[in-house]
């Protein structure tokens, strides 16, 4: 007597061989690269380390001696490009 | 404790903004004060943390813009003092870290976005994977397919958000410039190595539930009692979406 | 004397490179621009499994390639991080580089990292610890490394002797050689005060393997002025003419154009590189 899980587990293996072929296909090959799938970085992502190099960089930034910092919490960058946020994503 | 271990000590409290006072008498004073020449060491420290933080999370720093984010690189440097002479990893902490600050604001997703940047730094580091031998797996004899154990491949990362973190993220590349809705929903994101390249693709969130469950190495009989029921429901939909977003990378079958 | 043309892996020749950074790693694996060699971060490779080791093994197939560590941290009082240690000797393994080259500087204490190029005092205490450990990585390594001098922003009262007095000790007590940064000379004599000539006529002319030039900032905190080394600028005139100095005295040398922050377009870096070899020629022709 087959169980549910039986014949949910057959027939995931099976649905997966069946369109196995086609992911072979076009392994490597963009699909549906509109909305789907987006590339990035790669070989041209700057290394970690180049920020630490001999010298990494402090330029423009010197303060007051001493100073205390002022802290700035509060986004404000393209957060706001960012609509109907506070409201309705949170009661999913 | 010897004299350059003291020494280093004492330049280490003093540069990351610590009391400078114990430094002070071991330092030079002509020309320029010996206070000023410290500044210059903290400065270092705090823009090698926001530089580390700023090309593991670029997107996270448009969104925050600059003054927050270096005020963000502050409390980080604070929190989690580098523990490695390499940096690769240095912003793991960053989610945590923008969690504790953004969790159940309007700005709840910050989090999420260091998520997905940095899975997709993890994937860079990761081996190319292996493809699924298909004809292996069609030998299975049905009465075994429970027991067979699915490995994922080893860059990768499920990053799944109640935002649509992938839009957000593509809305932050060079040239865009469009709005989005966060009510517009979820967002899964399979991210993993492919040639030069790290590629993202949005899956399903029963996709995403599962990959989740096969990533601890159970059979798939064992990761059934792990999933819930509406993932069950559809599990031939998700194990199939889960290989064509390229996250099965091998099987196995222990002897029976 | 024009920019080499990618020979292939081989020593790092008597001619200018100019750093390897991601961003240009795309353009050195596909259009394979003339260049006489590249230097990279070693850290950067540390992931032998990653698309960046891959794609640095590819690009030393073209170039012959130095590698230049940041992190390792010789001066630290800390134990040598072997975790550290192994993954560069891997690396070394790996790509065969022409050249390795560490810093005399320290950048942890207690095991908590600035990921900094931090000075040492010169004391026989920092000279001793340093010159032993490398001495310890060479072993390691199996080969001999370059050690480069560190730009700094302070001094130590307890130092008892020069900046250049423990650079060459370190150097002899552990039997690498050095990689004289002449920008780093010059920003430290605006610093602390002395005479940046002193500094080169002091390095015996058998040791140095290399040679690195870079821009910094001058810098107001206060009412002074500080020099800093941010390799985000064209190498500067004064620092020109210390490198005429430099190979004046040292003869042609392995030299390196090291650009880090606001990376320019391969070719201004290719441009610096070219303006170094017209001042090799100039000696190559006086030696003649």
């Amino acid at each position: 007597m087959k169980t549910r899980k039986d014949v949910l587990i057959t027939s995931a293996v099976s649905s997966l061989l069946a369109v196995g072929a086609f992911t072979l296909a076009n392994q490597g090959v963009a699909q549906d690269a509109e909305q789907e799938q987006e590339r990035c970085y790669g070989v041209v992502k700057a290394g970690a380390n180049d920020c630490a190099g001999p010298g990494h960089t402090c330029q423009g930034q010197a303060t007051e001696d001493g100073s205390p910092q002022e802290y700035i919490l509060v986004p404000v960058g393209t957060c706001e490009r960012l609509v109907n946020g506070s409201t309705t994503a949170r009661t999913e | 404790m010897n004299a350059l271990h003291r020494l280093q000590r004492d330049c280490e409290h003093a540069f990351r903004g610590a009391d400078a006072a114990p430094l002070l008498p071991d330092l030079v004073g002509k020309a320029i004060p010996p206070a000023t020449r410290i500044e210059v060491y903290r400065n270092n420290a705090r823009e090698i943390c926001r530089k580390a933080l700023a090309n593991s999370c670029p997107v996270v720093e448009q969104l925050v813009g600059d003054a927050c984010f270096r005020s963000l690189a502050r409390e980080y440097l604070d929190a989690h003092p580098s523990t490695s002479g390499d940096l690769q990893h240095f912003g793991r902490e960053f989610p945590a870290i923008l969690d504790a600050l953004y969790s159940g604001s309007e700005y709840d997703y910050l989090g999420d976005i260091a998520r997905l940047e940095l899975a997709i730094e993890d994937a860079l580091l990761e081996p190319e994977a292996g493809t699924l031998d298909l004809d292996a797996l069609a030998d299975v004899p049905p009465d075994r397919l429970g027991d067979v154990i699915f490995t994922q491949a080893p860059s990768l990362r499920l990053v799944g958000s109640r935002y649509p973190l992938l839009s957000i993220w593509r809305a932050h590349q060079p040239g865009a410039e469009e709005s989005v809705d966060l009510s517009s929903g979820a967002e899964y994101v399979a991210v993993r190595r492919v040639g030069d390249e790290v590629e993202m693709r949005l899956i399903d969130r029963a996709a995403f539930i599962l990959g989740r469950a096969l990533n601890g190495g159970g059979s798939l009989n064992q990761v059934w009692d792990e999933l819930p029921d509406d993932v069950r429901e559809v599990l031939p939909g998700a194990l199939t979406a889960l290989s064509l977003a390229g996250g099965l990378s091998h099987f196995s079958l222990p002897e029976s | 004397m024009t920019q080499g043309v990618p020979g292939g892996a081989g020593p790092i020749p008597a001619i200018a490179g100019i750093g390897l950074r991601g961003p240009h790693q795309a353009h050195f694996l596909h259009d394979r621009p003339a260049a006489g060699w590249l230097e990279a971060h070693s850290e950067n490779y540390f992931a032998a499994d990653g698309i960046a080791a891959a794609a640095l093994e590819r690009i030393r197939a073209d170039y012959p390639l130095s590698l230049h560590g940041v992190g390792l941290s010789l001066g630290s009082v800390d134990p040598l991080d072997a975790g550290h240690l192994d993954k560069l000797a891997r690396l070394v393994e790996r790509i065969e580089p022409g050249l390795v080259s560490e810093h005399l500087s320290w950048g942890s204490v207690d095991g908590r990292h600035l990921n900094d190029l931090l000075p040492l005092p010169y004391t026989g205490e920092a000279l001793a610890h340093v010159a032993l450990r490398m001495e310890q990585v060479q072993d390691r390594l199996g080969r001999q490394i370059l050690i480069e001098n560190v730009s700094s922003y302070l001094e130590f009262k307890g130092s008892t002797m020069t900046e250049w007095e423990f650079l060459v000790e370190a150097a002899s007590r552990s039997g690498a050689g050095i990689l004289l940064d002449v920008n780093n000379i010059y920003v430290n004599s605006k610093n602390h005060g002395f005479e940046p000539d002193d500094y080169i006529e002091a390095i015996p002319t058998t040791v140095v393997g290399e040679i690195h030039l870079a821009g910094h900032t001058v810098q107001r905190f206060d009412e002074h002025e500080i020099l800093v080394d941010t390799h985000n600028a064209l190498v500067c005139e004064e620092v020109w003419n210390l490198y005429d100095a430099a190979i004046a005295r040292f003869g042609r040398t392995p030299t390196l154009i090291e650009w880090d922050s606001e990376l320019p377009p391969v070719d201004t870096l290719l441009a610096e590189a070219a303006r170094a070899e017209q001042v090799m020629a100039k000696y190559d022709e006086r030696a003649a």
